[in-house]
């Protein structure tokens, strides 16, 4: 962007940024339970780093985000098929979900299942390709 | 209610259409947000409307008590509005970089790669790369 | 059986892996399969012999009743022998033809694919196998006639070859399910067994027809024979095994498969003996004048493939010499074959008029030159006498005596042919031509055919066998030992033989003269679009020719219809269609569906505002004059659609919505102002016409929107994806399971599509990114 941002908006995206990609990973834990997953937590974190591109500029988002966006794309993918390949392991189809408990205290049980993992793809997908565009947008 | 997610459905359909239409290249993309809405809209009132009922199973219970809003819509509108995102971005790059090659935004200027033997050789020549010249005359 | 395709097929595949590393080495490899395969079936000789029938299956599509079945008999055996050793020294002389060659990869695994195809069509039993293999042989050719693939004459031949014989293999498709209609069985033996057809069965007459017509362009009969001497781009391996040995006898074997149904049809026998006689007639009277030694040798090769179909129509009398004259000239016009490409190889010409003189320069190849003219010429002992021999005496004993008249021509063409391959040693040399020394297996190769040619007819005995077996089934009886004896003694045919050598010799001498009333009559077809002159004019390649260029100004005319360019002329045409598809649906679902229309809610007054506010949204998007309104107003839109769907149930929607249209708006934002301005480019009554479709449109989908609602169906998936999210696939929020877990597999393309249209936008953008500044 050839203007200026204000110092307003700069303030305030340094601060919400930061919430906004926490924001995201809550919504994308809580995804199988409650409203979310990974798909809306994708997409807020994309708008976290879209932010960041209009408050400062988008070297800071490119540096902030550490790696290519469209790594994130082939990782998210990856991790999505690795999800599924899994269930080869057991002789079952592709995509077959695996669930583990995972005892924290006498208590507190907790789940855990490739379809997690699956959507933890599905996160890092939605990033990359929201981010892939918008930087590309960004550089005209 | 139904109705009147049918009207809204007609409503958007139509705008759409009648933006669709037009020459403008721009208007042709705000045709296409609006019939992405539509077909939203109409899957989403296909389903069924239940109001305020979410397909979440409560805490402690494992089924979801009926009545509920049906999941299935939910899930293809989902990655249907994700996708026609990606859909529109990519017109939106198309667009852009063909009115930056042929400078016209009038869709009846972009009509002579489609149209057979009314056009001269020339025009399906390969795209010649820069520091190289065809021996016939390529004008811009 | 099935190891042996299993293993060639293994071997295709490791092909464009292995050749890169091994080179030119790979042929030995190939040689060595090839021979090894080939010795298995040596095995099997003496038990088909005897009438045994080896059949090996495995089920594949068994609610088609179609399975992976296999069968070795009589005729089987001949062609997997034939196949597969003719295959070995093939394979052997590409090592020293193409050398290292830098598209060897590409030529092995298309030549293992054909050898594959070809074993299986042979050794098929099912008929929708037996068609697969038909179109792999066929795809195969073409990629071999067109591995020149720099020469645009390569090109157009391979494309004409495969039209040609694709032609024929649609219709043999539709005329053997035709058959499996008739008989009720896939299985090839099943229809063989049930019985000769006769001419009162329509369906057996269509299917005949359209059977002949497939086997007729395979085996590149006249009238479709013009694609074969094209075919001849081909390095010569190519041509000696597909286009002379096998593949182009594919044709040959289909209708000696079935022969034993459609014999006793009425129109069997004459349509048989009118295409095979024909065949052979142009075959000869076309290769004489040839110049180029490689077209010579495809024309007599049509020839070849006439007799064997004329042979076919005699029924059970003509087998013994169908089954004679089928293993005589695979052997030595693959010879010839290869022959005339060690020619090429060692001197850089194949032209028989500039090449001569070559006996004094190299001994060894003029020797083995000598072995293969004496099997094609069919003199004593080789077995190209026997099956000469054969032939003549049945024509002299059971047909009329014009009809042995235009054998008797044929037979004196094919043998010219034979001897117009030692004018390259004899003839005088019109200019010197220099003789580089060839590769070993380039004479190894056609020596080894030309020996066999020799051996097996002085050891008859050991032929017998197999000509015993291949005539037994084609009379679909138990084998009885045929009787084959190499010396009758002075009998009326070796008088006939004799003079036919004499003849053939004589045309032989006059070759120049012959080959220059050729030219005057414009007997070969030039490649080019120039207008075709003398014969050529009345040839059939003209027809096909004018097909092809009717074709495609038919098909540049339905583009020019229907590809005029106009976005929304298309965009009309789509939703016009829809309109008519959806107003016959709602039609034909009944008129009194207002009757149980769900029943009318008191509206909710958020529920009222929302609706307004998408309505006059939408009305703004299109009314704007403004960018930067028609955005908010989609803004909006977006928003209202969020709550809306929030409000009934739908809170993942309302969270994917809500950022999905801010990054839209912020997008829209970036792009539109590197956009034009909005300009009111259509014409009033344009735009009345317009609105005029758009409401009737909108209003069709409202309706529909509606109509839905009619149709509840009391079973739902949704139901069973409620009650098994919990406690099958462990999560509470029902639409993220159908995401990540009962529906995944859609999800992991819809974010690969995603990805990739991120990439094509990325790409999109990054070109002319280096060249801003011109």
């Amino acid at each position: 962007m050839s203007t200026l941002p204000s110092l307003i908006l700069r303030t305030a995206v340094r601060w919400i940024s930061p919430l906004l990609l926490l924001f995201s990973l809550f919504l994308l834990l809580r995804g199988h339970h409650e409203p979310g997953g990974g798909f809306s937590g994708g997409l807020v974190a994309a708008t976290g780093f879209a932010l960041l591109t209009f408050g400062f500029s988008l070297e800071t988002a490119r540096r902030v985000l550490r790696v290519a966006p469209t790594t994130l794309v082939a990782v998210g993918i990856a991790v999505a098929l690795a999800s599924g390949a899994g269930a080869f392991l057991l002789r079952s189809p592709f995509l077959t979900g695996i669930w583990f408990k995972l005892p924290l205290t006498s208590t507190m049980v907790i789940e855990l299942g490739t379809p997690l993992l699956f959507d933890v793809g599905v996160y890092l997908t939605v990033i990359g390709a929201t981010l892939t565009m918008l930087f590309s947008f960004a550089e005209e | 209610m139904e109705v009147l997610f049918a009207i809204m459905v007609g409503t958007l359909y139509g705008c759409a259409l009648y933006l669709l239409l037009r020459r403008s290249i721009v208007k042709l993309t705000v045709g296409l947000i609006l019939i992405g809405n539509g077909a939203n809209l109409l899957l989403f009132s296909a389903g069924g409307l239940v109001r305020g009922r979410p397909p979440l199973v409560l805490e402690g219970t494992s089924t979801v008590p009926a009545p509920y809003a049906d999941p299935l819509p939910q899930a293809l509108i989902l990655t249907a509005i994700v996708i026609s995102f990606g859909v529109l971005v990519f017109a939106v790059a198309l667009i852009y970089q063909t009115y930056r090659a042929l400078a016209t935004d009038d869709l009846d200027d972009l009509t002579t790669t489609d149209r057979l033997g009314e056009v001269s050789e020339t025009a399906h020549q390969p795209v010649v790369p820069v520091g190289t010249s065809l021996s016939s005359d390529q004008g811009s | 059986m099935i190891a042996s395709i299993v293993f060639l097929s293994l071997l295709t595949a490791s092909a464009p892996l292995a050749v890169p590393y091994l080179r030119r080495r790979f042929g030995y490899l190939v040689a060595t399969v090839s021979l090894a395969v080939f010795a298995w079936f040596l095995t099997q000789l003496p038990e088909v012999a005897e009438g045994s029938v080896r059949s090996e299956e495995i089920p594949w599509l068994p609610t088609l009743g179609s399975t992976l079945k296999f069968q070795l008999d009589g005729l089987a055996l001949v062609f997997a022998l034939l196949i597969t050793g003719i295959g070995a020294l093939v394979a052997l002389y590409t090592v020293g033809y193409l050398e290292d060659h830098p598209r060897l990869g590409r030529f092995w695994t298309a030549l293992l694919l054909f050898e594959t195809a070809m074993l299986g069509l042979v050794l098929a039993d099912d008929v929708i196998l037996f068609f697969i293999f038909w179109e792999l042989t066929s795809v195969s050719s073409f990629f071999l006639i067109g591995f020149a693939d720099e020469r645009p004459r390569a090109r157009a031949n391979a494309q004409q070859a495969l039209i040609v014989t694709g032609a024929g293999g649609l219709a043999l498709l539709v005329g053997l399910l035709l058959l499996v209609q008739e008989r009720g069985s896939f299985s090839l033996q099943e229809l063989l067994a049930a019985g000769p057809l006769t001419a009162a069965n329509m369906l057996g007459t269509a299917a005949l027809l359209l059977i002949l017509f497939g086997a007729a362009t395979k085996s590149a009969q006249f009238p479709f024979h013009f694609w074969l001497p094209n075919a001849m781009e081909a390095p010569t391996p190519v041509s000696a095994y597909l286009h002379s040995a096998t593949m182009v006898k594919a044709g040959v074997y289909l209708l000696a498969r079935v022969a034993p149904v459609f014999r006793d049809h009425p129109w069997w026998q004459p349509t048989l003996l009118a295409l095979g006689i024909t065949t052979a007639l142009v075959g000869v009277l076309l290769a004489i004048p040839q110049r180029d030694l490689k077209r010579l040798l495809a024309y007599s090769t049509i020839s070849a493939l006439g007799t064997l179909v004329f042979l076919l129509g005699f029924g059970t009398t003509g087998y013994k010499a169908f089954s004679l004259f089928l293993i005589a000239h695979a052997l030595y016009k693959g010879g010839a074959f290869l022959v005339a490409g060690a020619f090429e190889h060692s001197t850089g010409y194949r032209t028989l008029d500039i090449l001569g003189g070559l006996w004094k320069k190299a001994p060894a190849f003029a020797a083995i030159t000598g072995l293969v003219v004496l099997a094609a010429a069919g003199i004593p002992p080789t077995v190209g006498f026997v099956a000469k021999e054969t032939i003549l005496e049945l024509g002299l004993e059971s047909i009329p005596w014009w009809l042995f008249l235009l054998l008797f021509l044929v037979s004196i063409g094919q043998t010219a042919v034979a001897w117009l391959l030692l004018r390259p040693l004899l003839a005088r040399p019109i200019q010197s031509v220099h003789l580089h020394s060839a590769h070993w297996s380039l004479l190894t190769a056609p020596f080894l055919l030309g020996l066999v040619a020799l051996m097996s007819g002085v050891l008859l005995p050991l032929l017998q066998p197999l000509v015993s077996a291949t005539v037994a089934t084609l009379q679909g009886s138990a084998p009885t030992p045929v009787k084959l004896v190499l010396w009758h003694g002075f009998t009326a045919a070796f008088a006939v033989s004799l003079v036919i050598l004499v003849s053939a010799g004589g045309f032989a001498l006059i070759w120049p003269q012959l080959a220059r009333i050729g030219d005057r009559l414009a007997v070969t077809e030039p490649f080019s679009e120039e207008e075709p002159r003398g014969l050529a004019r009345l040839g059939s390649e003209r027809a096909y020719r004018d097909l092809m260029t009717g074709l495609m100004s038919l098909s540049s005319l339905q583009t020019r219809l229907l590809q005029n360019g106009y976005l929304r002329v298309y965009v009309t045409t789509i939703i016009a269609t829809v309109l008519v598809l959806i107003t016959a649906s709602l039609i034909r679902a009944g008129l009194g569906w207002a009757m149980t229309l769900p029943p009318w809610t008191p509206i909710d007054l958020v529920d009222g505002i929302l609706m307004v506010i998408i309505l006059v949204s939408s009305m703004v998007a299109v009314r704007a004059t403004e960018r930067l309104a028609a955005i908010a107003a989609l803004g909006a839109l977006g928003f209202s659609l969020a709550l809306l769907y929030a409000r009934y149930g739908a809170p993942d929607l309302a969270i994917t919505q809500v950022l999905v249209d801010t990054l839209t708006v912020v997008l829209l934002v970036f792009a539109f102002y590197r956009l034009p301005r909005y300009a009111r480019l259509s014409s009033t009554p344009a735009r009345i016409r317009d609105a005029f479709v758009a409401t009737a449109f909108g209003t069709m989908m409202g309706l529909f929107a509606l109509a839905v609602h009619l149709f509840r169906y009391p079973e739902r998936i949704s139901t069973f994806f409620a009650e098994q999210a919990f406690p099958a696939a462990h999560g509470r929020n029902v639409v993220n399971v159908i995401l990540v877990d009962f529906r995944a597999l859609d999800t992991l393309g819809e974010i690969t599509v995603l990805g990739l249209a991120a990439l094509g936008v990325a790409a999109l953008l990054a070109v002319g990114k280096g060249t801003r500044g011109r």
